[in-house]
C-alpha cells in the first residue's frame, strides 16, 4: 500500500512514436517544424509560422493532441466531453497539462473534484522555472461548486478572465440565451470552454471515452495501477472522427495485467 | 535590535489617544497591551542623532504621563521602562553592552507570573540573572512552557518579529447624496469623485490600498456591504468598477433587494501597506494573465460570495478526503496544512480517484452466498466479495483488493475510525474506492 517510489503518470499515446518515451521527454514539442492535420490536408507549418498560432492555441498532453484538429484547445471555441464512464479521468487529463503550463481554469458546478488526481497527473511534466511547486500550480485551479443565482453571469466573468473554463451542464441547467450569451463572450475573450454533458450542440468538438480499461488489480489481490482510455473526438464542422489511447498511471513500469 | 517600550500609568487612557500623539514623531509602533507599546529604536534615534534625543522627543510628544525604556529586546527594554517609574523618572536608557548585567541584577518579581516567582524564590533564585543561569530544559520540565518562554526572554532572546501598527483609521470617505437615485449609472458617476478623493488620501499617507469595504445605503436605511481586494492596487477607475458590480448585484438580489435610491456611499480602506512593502512584493510577481485572472476572481466572488469561489490544494493524509484542501481562493496564500511530508501509513496508493461523493454512496457488498461482507475482529473478511448491490442494482465484481485496514486516531475515543478500505472493479467498468467499517459499506470515491 505505501508502494510510492515509482513516478505516477507516465502518460504516453499508442498514436505516436513516442510511446517507449518517458513523459518528460513526451512533453517537448519539436521545435523546428509541426506537421498538422486541417480537414484532412497536410500542412507543413515553419517555426516562425507557429508563433501566432501557438497564442490562440492552449497546449494538451501531446497524447491528447490527435484528438485536437489544431493539436490543442483553441481559444473562444466550445468543446463537450459526454458524462459518461471515463468522463472524469479524461477531464483530469486534458486539464493537468495548462495547469503545468501557468493557465487559470476555472471549473464551475463540480463538487467533489480530487485536488489530488490532478496533482498526480501533474507530476508527471517537466514545470518551468516561473511556475515553483506543484502546489503553487493548483492556485490557478478555481472551483466554484455551486453558483448560487446566476450561474451564467458567474460563467461569463470566468470566461472573461481564465484561460480554460469548464462547466457542468447537468448540474447547472442552463437555458438557451444564456447559451447564447455565453457563445458571444466566448467569442470576444481568449477562453476555451469544455462542457461535461450536454452543450446543445454548441461544442464545436465533441470527445467521448469509447473505452476505459482498469491494469493492476485481480481478486483479492494487486492493486489499481494504470488505466487505459479510448477516447474518440468528432468535429461539428466536417464530421470528421479522430481517436487516441491515453494511458494513465504505472504503465510502462508495470507489467500489464489484464484485469478481465 | 534595540527596543524601545512605553508604559503609561492611566489605565483610563485609550492607547489610540496616545497612538496619535506618537504618531507625530515615530513611524512604526508595535502595540503590545493597553498600557504599553514598544517602538524599534533604529530609526528614530538615526533621525534624532541618538538614542537619548529621540527617547525625549517620544516622552515629550505626549501629554500623558508616560515612561520608556530602551534597551537591547522587549523585556529589557520593558523592564527599563518599570524602573524608569520606579525611580521616579521618565527615561531608561540601557546602553547595548550592558543589557545582560542590567537584567541580571533585576528582582525575580518582574516575570509577569506571581506564581512560579514564588517557586523560584523558595529555591533561592531572587535575580533574574539567576533564573538565567538555570537550563532551559530544566525550567521547561519543572515549570512548563510559558515559563520556558519567559526564560528565553530574560536570556535576552526574543526572536518575535514586531508586530507594526500603522494606524489609518482616518481613510474612508462619504457621501451622500441629496437626491438619491435609483439609476446605476447616475451612482456610479455620483461614486468616481469619492473614489478619487480616497485615492488622494491614500497616496498623502505614503500607502497603497489593497482592501476596501464598500458600504451603500438606501433612503429606507438598507445597507449593503462588502469587502473588495484589488489584484494590485486600488486606483480611481478600479475602486468605481467595484461599486458598479456591487450595485449591480445588489440590484439583482432577489431576496434584499433595495427599496429605494441609495442615499450615501461610504468607501472605507481596510488593508493598506507602505509603498516599500509593495515594491518589493506585489509589483512585477504577476503576470498580465495572472491580473486578469484576479480581476476575474474578484467579480465571480462578488457574484457568487467569498465563499463560493474555491481555492484547491493537496495536504497530507491516508484517504482522498482527508487530503482534499478546499478554502476560498484568497490571495493571502500559506495556510496551516496538514504536512505531505510525514510518513501517513495506510495511504491510499496512487493513482487516485478523481470524484469524492458527499455523502457517500451507501452499498451492500456480497458474497457468493449472498450475505454480506464483514471484517473480522482479526481484520479478515467474512467471504470473498464478489457482488455490490448499489440502490438495489447488482454488480458482479470482476476485481477487488483490500481490506486494507486503518486504525485512525486510535488514541481518541470520540474521532476514532476503525474501517478497511477495498478498491472495486464492477462488470460495467467502474472503479471505486470503498470503506467498510462498523455501518456497512459505502463508495468513497470513483476513480472515472
Amino acid at each position: 500500500m505505501t508502494d510510492q517510489a515509482t513516478p505516477f503518470s507516465a502518460v504516453r499515446s499508442t498514436s505516436s512514436v513516442a510511446s517507449t518515451r518517458s513523459a518528460g521527454a513526451n512533453s517537448q514539442i519539436s521545435p523546428s517544424v509541426e506537421i498538422a492535420l486541417v480537414g484532412g490536408a497536410v500542412q507543413v507549418r515553419k517555426a516562425s509560422d507557429l508563433g501566432e498560432v501557438a497564442d490562440s492555441l492552449i497546449p494538451v498532453t501531446p497524447q491528447l493532441k490527435p484528438l485536437f484538429p489544431r493539436g490543442g484547445l483553441e481559444r473562444g471555441v466550445t468543446c463537450s466531453i459526454r458524462a459518461d464512464l471515463g468522463a472524469m479521468s479524461l477531464l483530469v487529463n486534458l486539464l493537468a497539462y495548462p495547469l503545468a503550463q501557468e493557465k487559470w481554469v476555472s471549473m464551475v458546478g463540480f463538487s467533489g473534484c480530487v485536488p489530488l488526481a490532478f496533482e498526480e497527473a501533474c507530476a508527471g511534466f517537466e514545470l518551468s522555472e516561473s511556475a515553483g511547486s506543484l502546489s503553487s500550480l493548483l492556485r490557478r485551479l478555481v472551483m466554484v461548486p455551486s453558483p448560487v443565482g446566476d450561474a451564467g453571469e458567474v460563467i461569463g466573468a470566468a470566461i472573461e478572465s481564465m484561460d480554460i473554463v469548464v462547466i457542468n451542464s447537468s448540474v447547472l441547467k442552463l437555458a438557451p440565451r444564456v447559451w447564447s450569451r455565453l457563445a458571444a463572450k466566448l467569442r470576444s475573450s481568449g477562453a476555451a470552454l469544455i462542457v461535461l454533458g450536454a452543450a446543445q450542440g454548441r461544442a464545436e468538438l465533441e470527445c467521448r471515452v469509447v473505452e476505459q480499461r482498469w491494469f493492476g488489480l485481480g481478486r483479492g489481490q494487486g492493486r489499481l495501477r494504470a488505466q487505459e482510455l479510448q477516447v474518440r473526438s468528432r468535429t461539428k464542422r466536417d464530421a470528421q472522427f479522430r481517436e487516441c489511447v491515453v494511458e494513465v498511471g504505472q504503465h510502462a513500469s508495470y507489467g500489464i495485467e489484464m484485469a478481465r | 535590535m534595540r527596543v524601545m517600550a512605553l508604559k503609561w500609568q492611566d489605565e483610563q487612557l485609550v492607547p489610540e489617544q496616545v497612538m496619535g500623539d506618537l504618531m507625530q514623531v515615530v513611524a512604526d509602533i508595535e502595540v503590545h497591551s493597553s498600557a504599553q507599546c514598544f517602538i524599534p529604536a533604529g530609526a528614530p534615534s538615526r533621525f534624532y542623532g541618538s538614542e537619548l534625543k529621540a527617547a525625549r522627543a517620544i516622552v515629550r510628544s505626549t501629554t500623558s504621563k508616560v515612561t520608556l525604556g530602551c534597551a537591547n529586546d522587549r523585556f529589557a527594554a520593558q523592564c527599563a521602562a518599570q524602573v524608569a517609574g520606579a525611580r521616579k523618572g521618565r527615561l531608561c536608557i540601557v546602553p547595548p553592552e550592558q543589557n545582560a548585567t542590567f537584567v541580571g541584577e533585576l528582582p525575580i518579581g518582574l516575570l509577569d507570573n506571581p506564581e512560579v516567582c514564588e517557586v523560584l524564590v523558595g529555591l533561592g533564585v531572587y535575580t533574574l540573572g539567576k533564573f538565567a543561569e538555570l537550563s532551559p530544559a530544566a525550567v521547561r520540565t519543572r515549570f512548563g512552557a510559558e515559563a520556558a518562554f519567559m526564560h528565553e526572554l530574560v536570556r535576552g532572546r526574543d526572536r518575535r518579529p514586531m508586530q507594526l501598527f500603522r494606524p489609518h483609521s482616518v481613510l474612508a470617505v462619504v457621501r451622500e447624496f441629496e437626491s438619491p437615485s435609483v439609476d446605476i449609472d447616475g451612482v456610479v458617476y455620483g461614486s468616481r469623485l469619492l473614489a478619487g478623493q480616497l485615492c488622494l488620501e491614500v497616496e498623502h499617507a505614503g500607502v497603497a490600498c489593497l482592501e476596501v469595504e464598500l458600504t451603500l445605503e438606501t433612503e429606507h436605511d438598507e445597507v449593503h456591504v462588502r469587502r473588495w481586494r484589488a489584484v494590485t492596487i486600488f486606483d480611481q477607475d478600479s475602486l468605481v468598477e467595484r461599486v458598479r458590480w456591487q450595485l449591480e448585484h445588489w440590484l439583482r438580489d432577489s431576496h434584499s433587494r433595495p427599496s429605494a435610491g441609495i442615499s450615501k456611499i461610504k468607501i472605507e480602506a481596510i488593508h493598506v501597506v507602505s509603498l516599500k512593502e509593495l515594491q518589493s512584493g506585489l509589483w512585477g510577481e504577476l503576470s498580465e494573465s495572472d491580473q486578469r485572472a484576479h480581476r476575474g476572481l474578484d467579480r465571480m466572488r462578488g457574484l457568487v460570495g467569498v465563499d463560493q469561489v474555491l481555492e484547491v490544494g493537496v495536504q497530507g493524509g491516508r484517504d482522498p478526503r482527508d487530503r482534499t484542501v478546499l478554502v476560498p481562493h484568497t490571495e493571502a496564500s500559506g495556510r496551516e496544512r496538514q504536512p505531505k511530508n510525514r510518513p501517513w501509513p495506510g495511504q491510499i496508493p496512487a493513482p487516485s480517484p478523481v470524484t469524492i461523493h458527499t455523502p457517500p454512496v451507501v452499498i451492500d457488498l456480497l458474497d457468493r452466498e449472498g450475505r454480506a461482507v464483514e471484517i473480522t475482529s482479526r481484520g479478515n473478511l467474512s467471504g470473498s466479495p464478489t457482488v455490490l448491490r448499489k440502490s438495489g442494482k447488482q454488480m458482479p465484481l470482476t476485481g477487488w483488493a483490500g481490506p486494507w485496514l486503518a486504525d485512525a486516531r486510535w488514541w481518541s475515543e470520540q474521532d476514532q475510525q476503525r474501517c478497511a478500505w477495498f478498491q472495486m472493479l464492477t462488470a460495467d467498468g467502474h472503479a471505486y474506492l470503498c470503506r467498510l467499517d462498523a455501518d456497512g459499506a459505502v463508495i468513497e470515491a470513483s476513480y472515472d
